[in-house]
């Protein structure tokens, strides 16, 4: 009877959920890495309407120079919509005004923008297009996991698709800034896959920008320092850890950034001159366990006379600075 | 001259009968297997390995092409008619880009009835991960084995969910389902085939991962006391 029972449990849990073959990752007609998105002369206007799914867009030129030193708001885990126990309302004026004060030239959002799959919620494509309309139309969003609950990839990949008519897929994408390069890279499902890893190789192979980033969701490297990912969140396949880890050695790209575990604020040093850093989510939530977020972003300074990143904290309710500071040499 | 010669060839024989004698008090097996294994980080579907096994301590070796190796080393201490505590030690390594090994402990009960089996076990595993390009790193998980089958001499059949078999292990928890079937051929001598798919990203809930799979048919062979 036990035994009956346990296999009905497995069977429920198994079927009230979907499985995605590894390798539909990045199933492409071409690789998404190739062809860059420069960010120094495409700009757009984010309408707050979405039709047939995707958001209206309006693609405009632009002209930015880029300096020495290149500033770039950073956020992750919004979670616009989430409501249960302990999440602090959203609160985002503050924000906008910092950016509107700041002219930065885009905005790093490393994913779960969404709660729970829920695009239709209207305030998800105003915080959208209200952000993005701050930093040139340029809020590069990074796929997570909860933008897949009861959704498809397609879904996401048909939000952003007026963005960048003809590309393939918005999940995987490369972007330049000058002496920049940053790499958005798919690991909503927990892992890269085999064909985004070839293509992202290939493409490191020949890429001669100066400065390498990458820009995944969910966190890479985990367990040090006592952080909460020894035990939860984090990848499964510590192989594609280590490919990332060799691809990043290899080809000098300088730092990786994730979200996903929300209490985020975790460095780790990989090498000499590479490394991840685990950013804390956007929205706040009060609670007993020490797995939360008291809500913060973050400017990333990518200095190029010092030669180091330095990622600076603010809290997301008041845009005011915490005096943390976490530090990555730049190669 | 002929006397010494004569000598150390009885003191040769006399080892070996120690030898076997000893071996076949003990129940032994050893075994070896093909097959193909999907994994992302490989270019090769070949895999390949060895077992072997003396009494209650068991070796397994697996590997995919020349790209990734795995070795595990298990220890099963019997307590009474069903239950065993499983301690374990594994290590997989890539050339060239790193390995983790973990050491883990699992309570397990086996029951069988005439024609039914079935086992489970839970316990935890802790891992410590290194790579020529980063510090080391670690990380702790449950582990869990659960097998159900059926035996009607000379085959078997079981399908099993588990973390424990050494080309399962990883670094945090997936799910791993198969199903195996052997076929007795003698009493010494069976032939088998398993084939089992991984389902990653279980902490998401929503949107599981078929991360890989595999397939392969081997050859085991027991001796000694069986």
């Amino acid at each position: 009877m036990r035994k009956h029972i346990i296999l009905i449990i497995i069977s429920i849990v198994l079927s009230s959920c979907s499985i995605v073959p590894i390798w539909n990752i990045a199933k492409l007609r071409e690789n998404p890495f190739e062809s860059a998105i420069d960010l120094s002369r495409e700009g757009h206007i984010i309408r707050q309407n979405v039709k047939d799914g995707a958001l209206e867009v309006e693609n405009i030129p632009i002209s930015l120079t880029p300096g020495s030193l290149i500033s770039i708001p950073l956020i992750t885990d919004v979670h616009v919509g989430r409501s249960d126990s302990g999440v602090e309302e959203l609160e985002y004026e503050a924000f906008l005004s910092f950016l509107e004060n700041g002219d930065y030239p885009f905005l790093i959002n490393l994913g779960d923008l969404v709660d729970q799959g829920r695009f239709d919620n209207s305030d998800i494509i105003r915080f959208y297009s209200l952000v993005a309309n701050k930093v040139n139309g340029n809020h590069i969003y990074v796929i997570g996991n909860h933008e897949l609950h009861d959704e498809s990839p397609e879904r996401f990949d048909t939000l952003l698709s007026a963005m960048h008519p003809g590309k393939e897929t918005s999940r995987m994408a490369r972007y330049t800034f000058g002496p920049l390069s940053i790499y958005k890279l798919d690991n909503s499902l927990g892992a890269f896959g085999k064909e985004q890893l070839e293509y992202l190789e290939e493409t490191l192979s020949k890429d001669e920008s100066e400065y390498k980033i990458f820009i995944a969701h969910v966190n890479v490297a985990t367990g040090r320092t006592g952080d909460h990912s020894f035990v939860i969140t984090g990848m499964s396949d510590q192989r594609e850890v280590h490919r990332i880890m060799r691809l990043m050695d290899e080809y000098g790209v300088s730092l990786l950034l994730t979200g996903h575990h929300h209490k985020g604020n975790i460095e780790y040093h990989y090498t000499g001159s590479a490394g991840e850093f685990n950013a804390a989510s956007f929205h706040r939530r009060d609670t007993l366990t020490d797995f939360e977020s008291k809500g913060y972003f973050y400017i990333l300074e990518i200095d190029t006379l010092k030669n180091e990143i330095r990622i600076v904290q603010y809290m997301s309710q008041s845009a005011q600075k915490t005096g943390e500071v976490f530090t990555f040499p730049l190669s | 001259m002929k006397k010494a010669k004569c000598l150390k060839r009885i003191s040769a024989l006399v080892l070996f009968l120690a030898a076997m004698t000893s071996v076949s008090a003990v129940s032994w097996k050893v075994g070896t297997f093909l097959g193909a294994r999907y994994r992302s980080t490989s270019s090769s579907l070949f895999s390949y390995g060895a077992f072997a096994a003396v009494d209650d301590l068991s070796f397994n070796f697996s590997a995919i092409g020349a790209e990734d190796f795995a070795a595990t080393l298990s220890y099963d201490l019997k307590v009474g008619k069903t239950i065993h505590n499983y301690f374990t030690i594994h290590t997989d390594n890539v050339p060239g880009e790193g390995g983790f090994s973990t050491l883990s402990y699992l309570f397990s009960q086996h029951f069988k009835s005439r024609h039914l089996f079935f086992s489970y076990a839970l316990g935890v595993q802790g891992g410590i991960s290194y790579s020529p390009f980063s510090p080391p790193f670690f990380s702790l998980i449950p582990a869990y084995d659960l097998r159900v089958g059926f035996c009607l001499s000379p085959f078997s059949l079981s399908i099993y969910t588990t973390t424990a078999m050494s080309e399962t292990i990883e670094w945090k928890m997936v799910l791993n389902s198969g199903l195996s079937a052997v076929i007795a051929l003698s009493e010494k001598q069976s032939v088998f085939v398993d084939t089992f798919i991984v389902l990653d990203n279980l902490m998401d809930v929503s949107n599981y991962l078929l991360s890989g799979w595999a397939l392969r048919v081997g050859y085991a062979y027991k001796g000694g006391a069986l």
